[in-house]
């Protein structure tokens, strides 16, 4: 196989070169004369030169191929070889033959060597084909090896007796004068097409890895396509195609060599030298291993030896097993093992050694001893393993031995040790015993087996505990593992049965024990008899323990205090009592005060001291300490001093503590429930008391009894006397019969009484007595209580008043009042209702209606109540109702109420009836005069209606009537004026102007008239005008009138919005403004101020002119039609301006008036509804 | 009575029945130069009597002024009248009467009344309109044809 990336270096090396001959051919075929070297005389001897090269190069591939061959060698070489023999045989025929040569058995020409070129040439390809197609053969034998030769010689044969003898009988292939024929340039192109097909082949194997050279392959047969390619392009022989041709095939050949030679030669000769180059690789490494494996093999501290597996020779030894044997190494391989070795031990390595040998066992490992040159003795431990087992047979043992001599010693030294250890603990009066890791003991002194008389071997393990008593075994046991588990030192107690049977107390001791590093190993431990001992401390403990739970019981402590230092012995409870651990607890009187509760530090402090003065016969105090939890403890402390110093100070003082805690907190209770009760009597108002019944001495006043009857209490609990005093003299006797009543067993009904008014305002009281009796029923001790009922008193009275007065008016009431329960039974009911039933209320409660009326009207009575319970709510009816007393008949409205209590529940009915005949009577009337009156309107309406119609005619004729004939007289007195003019003298001038002045004034009072007519008649249309912009607009229709005049107008008009009709309004504004020009006219300078305001919905606006104004008391007049102020000729007008805008004003529901100072200015208000 | 009834302009046809305002009228027009002849009706009566003579083939007027209180027919039935006769409802009629009120404004209009004029009492006034009414009517206004 071929290296794929080597091949595909090669390929990519191959292709430049045949792309770099393509471009060659390529160039010599785009120059323009193809034939340069035509008509060359050399040109024979060029190419015989060439052909020579290539028969040389093709022999050379046979020869390389036929030599080399070997069986492995693909076969395809072989053939490849075989064509390329014939291939030079037939062209150094075409050689000989080519156009120019000497003859070769018949002439040469052309055509002559053209036969033999295609020949060679078809042959040359096949063998190319032949290997890019042929799979991977081997020739295996000889004969066809020799055959290939012979079929080869065959052909060559052939070829030659065609070529030289039969030339006609092949095709022309050339025509001198015409060049190649068809034939031949076919046959070239056929070959071509073939050769590209290989060239394709080996390509793509030359890709991939093949058994042949294919990137060689490819190159030939490339150049072979050129070549072909040239000689399908000549002309002549001789031409530069031909000469190109035949270089491209010598180099064609050369390639084909250097693929065989590659593959057949080179090839191999690189596989040995990397053969040889990974050898030398293996045996480096080796080498290596090698020197590492010695290094190991003389390490410093074990010796290692290879020996004879029959002779027990040393073969090879180490350095430090010679050093450690004390023999040079030379010397010592001359020994055998089994002399060195230690006689004692030399008996069980033989033993084992023939294990080994009988193929046993195939290593061992031992403890023996050498014995060194110096006849020292070696303690070592030897590893024994056999190597080289050549056909099953051992030959040589490798042994290392490791030198255990100092550790030897170490250890004997511990067995000398421990031999004296042992000899001392049997020697001691004390039990030891020794455990290892398992808990397990494995030794006993001999003052233990003594004891138990039994043997080592049956106390090791556990086996020890067989002796131990069965009450005490479970908890020795737990507390021995315990301890061990944790490593801990343990003491206990426990009896074990002696060698006589008696069971005696030990006392076992044990502790830890660990070797030299540290490391745990187990117990060691020691027992001591303790039997005597522990009797005599039992009976001390058992008396003890009685002492102290008698003073437990009584809870107390016991102090023993050193008054000069301070210093306290005190008894397990007095530390228990405070919450400490009596095992820790130390005290001090410093350690004391430090806890006392700081409230009572004085009065302890003082007590002690009066007691050390002697003033106090004992020492005796109540105080809080504080416990270890925090709280506080109340404690009762007694003691006295026993000791004195000669000079009498005090030096020790005995005493107890005990724990009151318990009675003061009842104490505490006890006062925390009085002030309850004083509490609770203030607020209910309720005092108690005692008093002896025999001598009525007072006994027990409760606080309230003081606050009620308003004594001092600090004159300590009234007498009887006294006490009576306090109450109101009419009330004394009864409540001294009270009393008596109580004392003689009469259970009396005790009633309210009342305090002495002279003693304080007037309380009420309710009382409350009872009598404590002896055995025999003798009456000892009353006992009562006072409750101050004052409040319920004056509310009762208050009560009682406000009921009359509700009683007093309801009988005022003209009404009817009744009250009934929901079952219609009358609870109460008003004079006025008594008249009703005829009855008295007395007689009428308790009672329903169907006593006092008949059935129907009882039921409807009774229908009415239930309608108002269902509604809920107050039902109304009417009806008539003849009243039995008098007989009077009425039209009644009855009011239902049901009645609800505080807690909701119906309580009844309450009726309510009202006399309402006369009311009815005086609508019945009114409806009827409502009637005629309406009837009457309407009469009036229809008259009115009549009237107005007749007036709308009564102005239509007017308007027109009147008109027309003054349109005559207009008319006509114009056309006079106009026509006659110079006809009439200057009096009948001023005639007609005087008529045409009368005229004008009949025409404007008309206009006005008509226009005063229509106000009054026309419907108006009220809508929300904007009066500004209204204004504004009937200014600017009278601009021309204020310029002419040279009136001045100032407008300060807000915003407005007023409700009128547009029309109505206008007119108005126009009139009043009209009126401002006409009266302000001969003032100096006309001015007019227009203003106006809002007030809620009022809308008011003023015109004002500095004119002459009016006198205030014709105000009234100025507003009436055809009233005038001012002769005409001073101020025209018809006299219905103002009246026409009252008569709007009016219409609009607006209002107008007028304010003036005469000669001075006149201001006009109208007032609208925004 | 006529008045240049061979006139090549179509005639104005007045309805008065008041002998002043017919002879103020005539010469508020006169006044004026008016090209058209002036036809009177001086009732109501005489005014519906033109209908047969137009329907003969008189010249149509131009225009017809009418009074609205008048004896016997009223100006506003000869409106109707009028204005429900096919062959002369495009003729127009303006309404020139005394009257302001808003009753006989709305009902002329409403019958087809195409001007309403208060004739107005000052006689310069009155030659304004005779001279507006010639100038709109007969001059600017196209009749129908």
């Amino acid at each position: 196989m071929f290296d794929r990336v080597q091949q595909r270096h090669v390929l990519r090396r191959n292709s430049l070169w045949v792309v770099s001959f393509v471009i060659v051919f390529l160039f010599v075929w785009w120059l323009p004369t193809p034939s340069t070297l035509s008509g060359v005389a050399q040109y024979p001897a060029i190419h015989t030169a060439m052909e020579t090269l290539a028969i040389v190069m093709a022999m050379l591939v046979y020869g390389i191929t036929w030599n080399t061959y070997r069986q492995e060698l693909d076969g395809k070489l072989i053939l490849l070889g075989c064509a390329m023999l014939s291939v030079g045989f037939i062209d150094f025929a075409h050689t000989l033959s080519f156009q120019g040569m000497p003859d070769f058995v018949t002439p040469s020409g052309a055509e002559k060597a053209i036969n033999f070129w295609l020949a060679a040439r078809f042959l040359a390809t096949l063998g190319l084909l032949g290997m890019a197609t042929l799979p991977h053969f081997s020739l295996v034998t000889s004969r066809s090896y020799y055959g290939l030769l012979v079929a080869t010689l065959v052909i060559i044969s052939l070829v030659y007796w065609l070529g030289l003898f039969h030339a006609d009988r092949l095709p022309a292939t050339f025509i001198d004068g015409q060049g190649l024929t068809q034939f031949k340039i076919r046959a070239e192109w056929l070959i071509a097409i073939v050769l590209l097909v290989t060239a394709v082949l080996f390509f793509r194997q030359a890709r991939r890895a093949v058994s042949h050279d294919a990137a060689n392959l490819f190159a030939a047969t490339a150049l072979s396509i050129l070549s072909e390619l040239c000689f399908t392009l000549y002309t002549e022989v001789t031409d530069v195609f031909n000469l190109l041709g035949h270089f491209y095939k010598v180099v064609a050949y050369l390639f084909i060599y250097l693929a065989v030679f590659v593959q057949t030669v080179r090839a191999p000769y690189q596989r040995l030298a990397e053969t040889q180059a990974r050898l030398v690789n293996e045996q480096e490494a080796l080498q290596r291993q090698s020197a590492i494996l010695s290094l190991f093999y003389e390490l410093p501290f074990i010796g290692m030896a290879i020996t004879s597996a029959q002779t027990k020779r040393w073969v090879l030894v180490n350095d430090y097993l010679c050093q450690m044997l004390g023999y040079p190494r030379a010397e010592l391989i001359e020994k055998s093992w089994d002399e060195l070795t230690h006689p004692e031990d030399l008996q069980a390595d033989l033993s084992l050694f023939e294990r080994l040998l009988n193929d046993e066992i195939d290593h061992y490992v031992m403890d023996k001893r050498f014995l060194h040159k110096d006849g020292t003795v070696i303690f070592t431990t030897i590893n024994i393993r056999c190597v080289g087992q050549a056909d099953g047979v051992i030959q040589q043992v490798v042994a290392t031995v490791q030198d255990i001599t100092a550790r030897h010693q170490l250890e004997e030294e511990q067995r000398q040790t421990l031999r004296h250890l042992e000899t001392i603990a049997n020697a001691s009066p004390a039990l030891f015993w020794t455990a290892g890791l398992d808990k397990g003991c494995n030794w006993f002194n001999q003052r233990w087996l003594d004891f138990t008389g039994r043997t080592l071997q049956q106390e090791q393990g556990y086996g020890w505990s067989e002796g131990v008593h069965p009450d005490d075994f479970q908890r020795s046991l737990a507390t021995y593992v315990d301890a061990f588990d944790a490593h801990q030192p343990f003491a206990m107690e426990y009896r074990l049965r002696r060698h006589d049977g008696e069971f005696r107390w030990l006392l076992d001791q044990g502790m830890p024990r660990c070797d030299a590093d540290g490391e745990f190993i187990g117990y060691i431990g020691s027992c001591m008899d303790i039997t005597e001992e522990k009797s005599t401390r039992d009976a001390l403990n058992a008396s003890e323990q009685r002492l102290r739970l008698a003073l437990q019981a009584a809870k107390q402590g016991i102090y023993d205090l050193n008054v000069q230092t301070g210093e306290a012995i005190v008894s397990p409870e007095y530390a228990s009592m405070l919450g400490y651990d009596p095992e820790t607890f130390r005290e001090t009187n410093a350690a004391w005060i430090e806890r006392l509760h700081p409230d009572d530090l004085e009065s302890v402090a003082q007590t002690y001291e009066h007691y050390i003065a002697g003033e106090l016969p004992e020492y005796r105090v109540e105080f809080r300490q504080r416990t270890q939890a925090g709280q506080w403890k109340w404690i009762l402390s007694s003691g006295s001093i026993v000791e004195r110093s000669p000079d009498g100070r005090p030096l020790r003082m005995l005493g107890t503590h005990t724990d009151i805690d318990s009675r003061k907190e009842t104490e505490l209770a006890l006062r925390y429930q009085m002030e309850r009760l004083h509490r609770a009597e203030a607020h209910a108002r309720l005092g108690s008391w005692e008093l002896f019944v025999d001598n009525h001495q007072p006994g027990w006043w409760s606080a309230e009894m003081y606050q009620l009857l308003g004594v001092d209490p600090a004159g300590g609990v009234p007498t009887f006397d006294e006490y009576i005093g306090y109450l109101h003299p009419e009330d004394q006797p009864l409540i001294l019969e009270t009393l008596n009543q109580m004392a003689n067993g009469i259970e009396p009904t005790p009633a309210p009484f009342r305090s002495n008014p002279e003693r304080g305002p007037q309380c009420w009281f309710n009382p409350s007595v009872n009598c404590e009796r002896d055995a025999e029923g003798r009456p000892i001790k009353f006992f009562g209580t006072l409750l101050d009922i004052t409040a319920i008193k004056n509310a009762e009275t208050a009560l009682r008043k406000s009921e009359e007065r509700l009683r007093t008016l309801i009988n005022t009431i003209p009404d009817l009042i009744w009250l009934k329960d929901p079952d219609g039974i009358y609870l109460l009911c008003n004079q006025m209702f008594e008249r009703l039933f005829g009855a008295k209320e007395a007689d009428i409660t308790g009672k329903t209606d169907y006593d006092f009326v008949d059935r129907r009207l009882a039921d409807s009575f009774r229908e009415n109540d239930l309608k108002a319970i269902k509604a809920g709510q107050p039902s109304i009816n009417e009806e008539w109702l003849t009243f039995n007393e008098g007989g009077y008949h009425g039209y009644f409205e009855t009011i239902k109420t049901p009645v609800m209590g505080s807690d909701g529940q119906l309580i009844g009915v309450l009726g309510i009836s009202r006399d309402i005949t006369v009311i009815i009577e005086a609508q019945e009337s009114l409806r009827q005069l409502n009637a005629s009156l309406e009837a009457r309107v309407a009469e009036r309406t229809n008259e009115l209606q009549a009237l107005n119609q007749s007036l709308e005619s009564f102005v239509y004729s007017v308007s027109h009537d009147l008109k027309t004939p003054l349109r005559g007289v207009e008319g006509y007195s114009r056309l006079l004026q106009e026509d006659y003019d110079t006809q009439l003298d200057n009096e009948g001038r001023q005639f007609i102007n005087n008529i045409r002045e009368g005229i004008k004034r009949m025409n404007e009072l008309i206009d006005d008239l008509l226009a005063y007519s229509r106000m009054e008649r026309r419907k108006l249309e009220t809508n929300p005008i904007n009066l500004n912009a209204l204004l504004k607009s009937v200014l600017a229709e009278l601009t021309n009138e204020f310029d002419a005049r040279g009136v001045k107008i100032d407008v300060t008009l807000p915003p407005l919005t007023v409700h009128a009709d547009a029309e109505g309004l206008t007119m108005v504004l126009r009139n009043l403004l009209g009126n401002a020009i006409k009266f302000s006219a001969h003032s100096g300078q006309p001015q007019i101020e227009i203003s106006g305001s809002q007030q809620g919905e009022d809308v008011t606006l003023w015109i004002k002119d500095n004119g002459i104004g009016f006198d205030m008391k014709y105000h009234e007049r100025i507003f009436e039609i055809f009233q005038r102020l001012h002769r005409l000729e001073d101020y025209p007008g018809t006299g219905i301006g103002l009246a026409l805008v009252k008569k709007a004003m009016d219409r609009m529901n607006g209002k107008v008036w007028a304010e003036s100072k005469l000669g001075e200015y006149a201001k006009f208000y109208i007032m609208l509804k925004s | 009575m006529t008045t240049n009834s061979s006139n090549l302009y179509p005639p104005i046809l007045l309805v008065e029945d008041n002998p002043v305002d017919v002879d103020l009228t005539l010469r508020a027009f006169a006044r004026r130069k008016l090209a058209n002849p002036v036809l009177v009706a001086r009732d109501g009566e005489e005014a519906l009597e033109w209908i047969p003579r137009w329907a003969a083939g008189e010249t149509k007027p131009a225009v017809i002024l009418l009074d609205l209180n008048m004896p016997r027919v009223d100006g506003l039935t000869v409106l109707r009248e009028f204005k429900n006769y096919p062959d002369l409802q495009r003729i127009p009629i303006v309404i020139l009467t005394t009257s302001k009120e808003d009753r006989d404004i709305n009902t002329a209009y409403d019958l087809g009344a195409n001007s309403y004029i208060v004739k107005p009492v000052d006689f310069d006034k009155f030659m304004d309109v005779a001279q507006h009414i010639e100038l709109y009517w007969c001059v600017f206004n196209e009749l129908p044809r």
